[in-house]
């Protein structure tokens, strides 16, 4: 068995991949970390508790945005969707980690990794 | 037999005494657990609400691991104000009221250029009990936070931010105005104030505007709790 990508990785790449997936479209907290594992395989860990601090912390920073609403059972949820400033952090961050993935390939011989 | 409802309820109830997550981060942190526990029921027939409830739980982690994980993401800004003002606060006590410049009014005998501390003991020897009451509401406001008492809070609240806009009132007049001198030569008005009055008013308007915040939030889940009992 593959070992999962450790916890500071993880970390880091939180942001890029919570506005990568609200990027298509508007969506809640449980929807997200199921996304997440099924785009890592779940080789991405993310623990539930972890989620909502990232999620605030992007919406304090104007990134994402979230609203109220009542589901079919009645309940309230929170639905979070991408800002225009979220949208162009994403570009950047995408930037970044094509730098980062293009040099360690690079370094790798040019191997697929 | 298990109630999941209670289960839910107790779980959130324990969530909010231990940690200091506001009621809209407890809101979401509750569906998320409703979502899990679902899940689980979905996922294996077999299992009845309290073992999928225990799973969800586990999931979202100890009480004490989320609110680091919350604190990590920043605290809620009304802290920041509560911390401001009351710093403001202590700050203001050494400071004096009046610069060297200032009046003697029919306040006479009342030291005004001595910072703000010595004047607030020469009120109480001289037992001028008005400037007490915002100062001890100040004193009030940690203890009653801490012990969640939300009816003093109200009150507290609307003490503290009276006086302070009073002040912060009367300043900008008195600076609008000038000094205002009376036919015997007095000057009654209060023309040249120190930073010790300034930074005392202000910090009573942002303790107060910490508190309002605060309140707000027990507002809410107090409206969402009979909503919840009404459904």
């Amino acid at each position: 068995m593959k070992k999962p990508v450790y916890k500071e990785l993880v970390a880091a790449s939180s942001r890029p991949m919570v506005l990568s997936i609200l990027s298509g479209g508007e969506t809640y907290g449980y929807e997200i970390l199921k996304q997440v594992q099924l785009l890592s395989g779940g080789e991405l860990e993310w623990s539930d508790g972890m989620l909502y601090p990232v999620l605030h912390r992007l919406e304090r920073d104007g990134l994402i945005k979230g609203r109220w609403q009542l589901t079919d059972a009645g309940r309230r949820r929170k639905y979070y969707r991408l800002t225009s400033r979220g949208k162009r952090q994403l570009s950047t961050d995408r930037e970044s980690w094509r730098a980062v993935y293009g040099a360690l390939q690079m370094s790798w011989g040019g191997s697929h990794v | 037999m298990f109630e999941l409802e209670t289960g839910v309820a107790s779980w959130r109830r324990r969530l909010e005494r231990r940690t200091s997550l506001s009621p809209r981060e407890l809101d979401e942190l509750e569906d998320h657990l409703r979502a899990r526990v679902d899940l689980e029921l979905e996922l294996n027939p077999t299992l009845t609400p309290y073992p999928a409830l225990v799973i969800a739980r586990e999931g979202l982690g100890a009480p004490a691991a989320l609110a680091k994980e919350f604190t990590k993401a920043g605290r809620p800004w009304w802290r920041y104000l509560l911390l401001a003002g009351c710093a403001m606060y202590g700050v203001s006590l050494f400071l004096p009221i009046s610069g060297p410049a200032a009046l003697q009014t029919a306040y006479n005998e009342v030291p005004w250029s001595v910072p703000a501390h010595e004047w607030l003991h020469q009120a109480i020897v001289d037992g001028w009990i008005l400037p007490l009451i915002p100062n001890l509401a100040m004193a009030m406001t940690l203890p009653a936070l801490l012990y969640s008492w939300r009816s003093r809070v109200r009150w507290l609240t609307w003490t503290i931010g009276a006086f302070g806009v009073s002040a912060l009132g009367f300043g900008v007049a008195s600076l609008l105005d000038g000094p205002a001198v009376t036919s015997a030569g007095e000057i009654t008005v209060f023309p040249y104030l120190g930073l010790g009055y300034w930074a005392w008013s202000a910090a009573h308007v942002l303790v107060a505007a910490a508190l309002l915040i605060r309140s707000r939030a027990w507002a809410s889940t107090r409206s969402e709790t009979r909503r919840a009992r009404n459904v």
